[in-house]
């Protein structure tokens, strides 16, 4: 995005919304500097969305926070922890004459160590190997009739229903099969969680919950790891509007040694969530340890798909060998960040690649592919200097 | 991949729905949740309808902003006059957009 574009949809947010904005971080700056005179220690937020993480780094919303206040991005974005094995699965297959679906993201997304010769779906393509990029299963089952295929199923709780439903339905051709790569966001953050306290960092006091895969699941499962870890957490929308809501919501409830779960995203959320899709996830899918990429395995992470539905799974179908904790290996590129950036652990700019070898046209590492991932948002829309000018000329600093 | 966008229900078809995302792109896709009627609106992830975003609820939510808003803007020292002015330019585009159908 150019400069002057950037100023211009900054300027348009922070000027329409200026007695809001304004006023949000007017109660987050009280709140923060409440509760860091009693605890004495900086309070660390989490995200677990990269579309959080973008609404974050667009609009500068860093850049409000009383420096008390620190939002760190956590795993949630499929594509930076789909572990390297199953990528080359995926480019194996696809180098065998299997036609292999996927998304965009995933396409290009780099292995650890390149597989007869190439690093990615996009390379085995070049190389003569089968891969097509769909928008979505339903386009690649409209279009794997006649043929040998694969759908590389990425994904969280959002992704799953629009696989599950044509699975259970029976409306997959036989020929299509499925490598079910997808995973579970509350137990990895759980993990991040964990993590921070077992690294003897600031552990992570307040939550912002992703607001589509929450619309999905609902806003138990988080509950559950609230009153667990003793934290609060906000299922949050995507405008920057919530975001700040969300993030004031959090600091109140933090103020008042409230431990709840709160939904600042009603328009969509739910407590319980789509019963529908969610029944249809889980008669095709079962719950089982998972790995996750640079992180090894989360208990009870992945969905798999059930025996039922054995005829359509990639792995019993082409005797393509599971992963397990035993076999798995840290699976990032040399020098490569990313587990410490999906934990929150990391800044993107402290990886010594970062917009050096690795950038959004010619990524290195994971966490720049997709557009959600917290290496690419930061490259592109950086953060810092600019957006402080301007929302210090509006009066929101 | 988090990311779902609204979207209009125009045709439905079994599990099979046809949605509009405005100005006239349309989409096959499945439909993943229950209850869903043409002109409902939409959450549209990787081609699958995830959720419904309920009119009386974006309407209440709406009204739940307000008074966050409100309450925050005046806890906040801003004035309240001001504040409420802007809500309702803010607002009003939503709700007209809501009212339209
Ligand atoms: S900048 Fe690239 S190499 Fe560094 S952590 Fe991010 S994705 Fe990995």
């Amino acid at each position: 995005m150019s400069n002057s574009m950037s100023i211009n949809l900054i300027e348009r947010i922070f000027r329409r919304n200026t007695p809001l904005a304004a006023s949000i971080k007017n109660i987050i700056c009280k709140y923060a500097q409440h509760i860091y005179e009693s605890t004495g220690r900086p309070i660390k937020i989490m995200n677990f969305c990269g579309t959080h993480e973008w609404t974050t780094v667009y609009y500068g919303l860093r850049t409000l926070m009383p420096p008390m206040v620190e939002l760190v991005a956590g795993p949630g974005c499929p594509v930076c922890i789909t572990p390297s094995y199953y990528v080359n699965r995926a480019i194996e297959l696809a180098l065998d004459g299997i036609t292999v679906y996927t998304f965009g993201d995933a396409y290009k997304l780099p292995t650890a160590r390149p597989i007869r010769g190439v690093k990615s779906l996009a390379e085995a393509k070049a190389l003569g190997g089968k891969v097509e990029i769909v928008y979505g299963f339903l386009d690649a089952i409209r279009k794997g009739l006649s043929k040998d295929a694969v759908f590389f199923g990425i994904g969280f709780e959002t992704t799953a229903p629009s696989y599950a439903v044509p699975l259970n339905k029976n409306a997959v051709p036989s020929r299509l099969k499925f490598l079910s790569v997808l995973r579970l966001t509350p137990p990895a953050a759980e993990y991040a969680i964990d993590e921070a306290i077992n690294r003897g960092l600031n552990p992570v006091q307040g939550i912002i919950a992703p607001g589509h895969v929450s619309t999905v699941i609902g806003a138990k499962p988080w509950n559950n790891l609230a009153e667990k870890y003793g934290i609060p957490a906000v299922i949050s929308g995507f405008e920057p509007i919530d975001l700040l809501l969300s993030i004031a919501m959090i600091l109140k409830m933090l103020k008042n040694g409230e431990k709840k779960v709160r939904i600042e995203y009603t328009r969509a959320v739910t407590w319980e969530g789509n019963k529908a899709a969610l029944k249809a996830v889980n008669e095709v899918f079962e719950v089982r340890d998972a790995a996750w990429r640079g992180l090894g395995f989360i208990p009870m992470s992945g969905w798999f798909l059930r025996e039922k539905y054995a005829k359509y799974d990639a792995f019993t179908e082409y005797g393509l060998d599971p992963l397990t904790p035993e076999k798995w290996k840290y699976d990032l590129p040399p020098l490569c960040r990313c587990a410490e950036i999906v934990l929150g652990v990391a800044k993107p700019t402290d990886c010594q690649m970062f917009m050096k070898r690795c950038t959004p046209s010619s990524p290195w590492g994971p966490c720049m592919v997709s557009i959600e991932g917290t290496c690419a948002v930061w490259a592109r829309f950086g953060g810092g200097g600019l957006t402080e000018d301007i929302a210090k000329e509006v009066g929101v600093t | 991949m988090c990311w779902a966008v609204p979207a209009k229900v125009v045709k439905i078809d079994g599990p099979i729905a046809q949605v509009d995302f405005g100005g006239g792109a349309y989409k096959t896709v499945v439909l993943a949740a229950d209850g869903i009627q043409v002109g409902d609106i939409v959450l549209v992830h990787a081609g699958a309808v995830i959720g419904r975003i309920r009119r009386e609820e974006f309407i209440e939510s709406l009204n739940f902003y307000r008074e966050m808003m409100i309450e925050l803007a005046t806890e906040g020292g801003a004035g309240r006059e001001e504040v409420e002015k802007e809500l309702e330019k803010q607002f009003s585009t939503w709700m007209k957009w809501l009212k339209d159908g």
